[in-house]
């Protein structure tokens, strides 16, 4: 039973995540930078991290990107938010898992905004060899602040929600 | 929020502050300007950028096409056929180091400088 519940919270959260993913991608955004996003998915991707543990929000997350790839079908993107969100993911992690002491979920999330555009810059400069790129990255660090900020924010009332959830199921 | 937070949050935005300096600094040293259009990694065509210059460029790949305006001395990507526009909506660059991207048909319009002073030649 456990294992039935725990596949289909897994599967829900990864709808989600795709759900998110899909609707940041039709929203546009006034900032003409490659890759600037609100960063949407990493609510869900953040707060599976703390409830569930790495692997499986890891398990999330790619198997997320691969949904979005076939929903929307551009190769190319699929290769910049693959790296993306598995380096911020285990920047995350890490940040999480050692230095909780220090940063609160907002910081958790900024650490992985910064991990992730720092991930798709390199991406994008190996992709078009192109090292004048990286010139993007400051004004991506600072939008990363505001959409780290608000998706840390929010993880926090998505996890206290979640956290209600699983303990009337007596999942944990 | 705790008091980490606050300080990496000033720490980011005093690094991006600095990158932006940094990256507006390295352009304001040349006296020559020239725009590059780069398709796949290699060269396309180069254009020397200045006030005179008005000039429309096709560039035609297997995955569509971009239309680049240089005019005024200034560059822009007035027309693409790819799927997220970012190219189109980046706008109108006109510094080195400034460049316009579009993913999707691996183009890159950038500016680059160069500078004829003896003081870079004696480095």
């Amino acid at each position: 039973m456990n294992k039935t519940r725990n596949f289909t919270f897994l599967a829900l959260l990864t709808a989600f995540a795709v759900l998110l993913s899909v609707f940041e991608n039709i929203i546009p955004l006034p900032i003409a930078a490659p890759g600037a996003k609100l960063g949407l998915p990493n609510m869900i991707i953040l707060s599976s991290l703390v409830i569930f543990g790495f692997k499986k929000s890891l398990t999330i997350n790619i198997v997320r990107t691969f949904l979005v790839l076939i929903i929307i079908g551009n190769p190319i993107s699929f290769i910049y938010s693959f790296f993306g969100a598995v380096f911020s993911l285990i920047t995350m992690y890490i940040v999480h898992r050692y230095f909780s002491n220090y940063f609160s979920l907002i910081g958790v999330s900024i650490f992985g905004a910064i991990a992730h555009n720092t991930a798709q810059v390199a991406t994008a400069s190996i992709i078009l060899e192109n090292m004048n790129i990286f010139s993007y990255l400051p004004v991506m660090y600072l939008i990363s602040l505001f959409t780290g900020f608000f998706v840390g924010f929010s993880s926090n009332f998505i996890i206290e929600q979640l956290n209600k959830v699983l303990y009337k199921v007596d999942w944990r | 929020m705790t008091k980490f937070d606050k300080i990496l949050i000033v720490f980011v935005v005093f690094i991006s502050l600095f990158g932006m300096y940094m990256v507006k600094e390295r352009a304001s040293n040349y006296n020559k300007k020239y725009v590059e259009i780069i398709v796949d990694g290699t060269e396309h065509s180069k254009y020397i950028l200045d006030n005179n210059i008005d000039k429309e460029i096709e560039v035609i790949t297997d995955k569509g096409y971009n239309i680049i305006h240089i005019q005024n001395g200034q560059v822009v990507v007035a027309e693409s056929d790819c799927n997220n526009q970012l190219c189109v909506r980046k706008g109108v660059i006109e510094e080195p180091g400034e460049l316009i991207v579009c993913l999707p048909h691996r183009v890159i319009v950038q500016i680059t400088g160069s500078s004829d002073d003896l003081d870079s030649i004696s480095y």
